[in-house]
């Protein structure tokens, strides 16, 4: 699979989740911040005609605000399983929208996504295959990486 | 007259949005129930009347195919109208949920005008985008 096609499927459905479900105009940045802040990791694993998977990192705080937007709640009445349910919600929605964008012909099957870490700093692990788009909104930013293999 | 809608899937955000979808579309709701998963939702379905189910395909437990598998199964279950609400967005699969029984899907993300334009073309409701009239007598189940 062509890595800028798949770079293109993943921005594409980064905007079409964000701006259809949670009002969020986003950009995109070539480079990946590297600072450590608390984060919320989401994976979803899939397979198809290639097999993988998907890690969202999340910035906590972020993750809270976007999690208040979609569920129409202020802020301070998010419990920490409405964000980790949130955020699973959206690398499903992500990565369904992908392999829509890429081929609709195409059958993958996706896993229930797992939140693998909540409240902890994090790089962004990764080789040189991995693919990492950084997301960027008015203000903040979040990172998803796509792992083939 | 009202309608009697189940929303299955094992997102909670997920089912308060869809839930704030269907009352934001003006369609008289009598009782809105909710299941996680296919089996729980099967439960709902033997004690209670539906009129629409929206069912989401990918589920812990039973998925939104093999719910309706069982709901095909029963000759009074089977009458009852399923939008399958998905991530997937492959064209096989799209007819792989219809052939199974779904009366039309719903792809996530949507909006609510997408969701409206379903709900309106299988419960009857009204056209154009128009709400429904609403008398305030409502009773919601959450």
């Amino acid at each position: 699979m062509e890595r800028k096609a798949l770079i293109r499927a993943m921005k594409n459905s980064i905007s079409e989740v964000l701006e259809t479900m949670f009002f969020l105009p986003v950009d995109f940045s070539d480079t990946v911040n590297a600072e450590e802040i608390q984060m919320s990791v989401t994976k979803l694993d899939f397979s198809g005609p290639f097999s993988g998977s998907f890690v969202l990192f999340i910035p906590e705080e972020f993750a809270v605000s976007l999690t208040a937007n979609f569920l129409g709640k202020d802020k301070e009445k998010v419990s920490e399983d409405n964000v980790i349910e949130t955020s699973k919600e959206v690398i499903n929605m992500i990565a369904g929208s992908t392999f829509a964008n890429l081929d609709d012909q195409a059958v993958f099957d996706l896993n229930i996504p797992e939140n693998i870490l909540f409240d902890r700093a994090v790089h962004f692990p990764g080789t040189e295959d991995d693919i990492f788009v950084q997301i960027i909104t008015l203000d903040n930013y979040f990172v998803l990486k796509m792992v083939i293999g | 007259m009202s309608f009697n809608i189940l929303i299955v899937d094992d997102s909670l955000p997920m089912r308060s949005v869809i839930k704030k979808t269907i009352m934001a579309s003006g369609f008289k709701v009598g009782k809105l129930f909710e299941a996680s998963n296919g089996r729980e939702a099967l439960d709902i379905l033997s004690k209670e009347w539906l009129d629409l189910v929206l069912v989401d395909y990918n589920m812990p437990d039973m998925n939104g195919l093999e719910l309706m598998g069982e709901m095909q199964k029963d000759d009074l279950l089977r009458s009852i109208p399923v939008i399958m609400t998905t991530v997937e967005g492959s064209q096989k699969r799209v007819k792989e949920f219809l052939e199974s029984g779904a009366t039309d899907y719903i792809k996530k993300p949507f909006t609510p005008e997408e969701t409206r334009e379903k709900l309106n073309k299988i419960l009857g409701g009204t056209t154009n985008g128009e709400e429904s009239p609403d008398t305030g007598d409502e009773e919601f189940d959450f």
